[in-house]
């Protein structure tokens, strides 16, 4: 590279450079506003104590634990508890004898005409109820 | 440094912490303005270009902030790149998103359109407006087409004036890379502005 065209590039670089000053200088008020907003937020940032190591140690530590929680809740409702039918089945027994509550009902109100039935021998036949 | 709460010290202690306060507020407002134009050039969005600094000013000042102070350039503007790489990759992966559905609108109810609509939207002042209809609109819009790493290269050696160590360490690639990206922007930008300038 000769002479010239070093200091061609040397005036190219120095032109260039004082042009994005120039710029750099010319930000809107708004802008530069909220630069030095940014820049006292990362001061006060910086001046906060920082928390000892085994706090900051917490927060992930923490995170791992609540992640093995759930995973271990989530396997153990997937693969299912063996005891689980056992209880169904006793819910059934339950639900059997509250739906025969009615028939015990029939039984109890209709007493009187089970009586009367039995008393009479051709009660129920074709004949006696002259049905055909 | 600044980490340990000022007020539980003892004098000498407390006094050193708001010194390195002061520093490092010094070293933020030297280079926010330069940061912001470099966040903008490559995404072309002043909100977005905003939160890019702020996130860096606050990482910075978390991570780093414990660091010696001359460190802090090439820290800071390594944390800058990465946030600008990472909304162009949201970015990108928004738009793929958006090309298989091109009937649909965007989460803000408008029409996901061509990337150069995300132009800044701010009212220059006067004097911007009298920059930004010359020269210095050339070159940024120049500098917006350069492949990314010679983008990087060039803003960072160039307007930011890194030296090429600074550079290689705020970009993580090596010396080399960065003169040769550095060389190629610059044959790149000379040829693409050499009628306007």
């Amino acid at each position: 590279m000769n002479e010239d065209s070093d200091s061609k590039q040397r005036d190219f670089e120095n032109r260039s450079r004082e042009l994005l000053q120039a710029g750099a200088e010319a930000l809107s008020a708004d802008v530069r506003s909220r630069l030095t907003q940014a820049r006292f937020k990362a001061l006060e940032e910086a001046r906060r104590p920082s928390s000892p190591a085994w706090v900051r140690m917490l927060v992930p530590a923490g995170g791992l634990a609540a992640a093995a929680l759930v995973a271990v809740i989530a396997w153990r409702g997937v693969s299912g508890n063996p005891e689980l039918p056992m209880s169904d089945s006793g819910r059934g027994d339950v639900l059997e004898v509250v739906a025969m509550a009615d028939d015990y009902e029939v039984l109890d109100d209709d007493v009187e005409f089970y009586q009367w039935l039995d008393a009479e021998p051709d009660a129920g036949s074709p004949d006696a109820t002259g049905i055909g | 440094m600044l980490r340990s709460g000022a007020f539980d010290r003892q004098p000498a202690e407390r006094e050193s912490a708001l010194d390195a306060s002061r520093e490092l507020e010094r070293f933020l407002a030297s280079v926010e303005k330069r940061a912001f134009k470099i966040a903008q050039i490559a995404i072309r969005d002043v909100d977005d270009a905003l939160d890019i600094v702020q996130d860096a000013m606050l990482q910075l000042a978390r991570r780093y902030a414990d660091r010696p102070a001359d460190e802090w350039r090439p820290l800071f503007y390594r944390i800058l790149e990465n946030r600008i790489r990472d909304c162009q990759r949201r970015r990108t992966v928004r738009l793929r998103i958006f090309a298989w559905f091109p009937g649909r609108q965007d989460a803000e109810g408008e029409e996901p359109g061509d990337p150069m609509d995300l132009a800044p939207s701010h009212e220059p002042g006067p004097s911007e407006r009298m920059m930004m209809a010359g020269a210095l609109d050339a070159l940024e819009s120049a500098v917006g087409q350069l492949p990314k790493r010679q983008q990087q290269a060039f803003l960072l050696r160039n307007f930011e004036g890194l030296d090429v160590a600074e550079t290689a360490a705020a970009m993580g690639c090596s010396e080399g890379s960065v003169k040769t990206h550095y060389f190629r922007a610059v044959q790149v930008l000379r040829k693409a502005l050499g009628e306007h300038w």
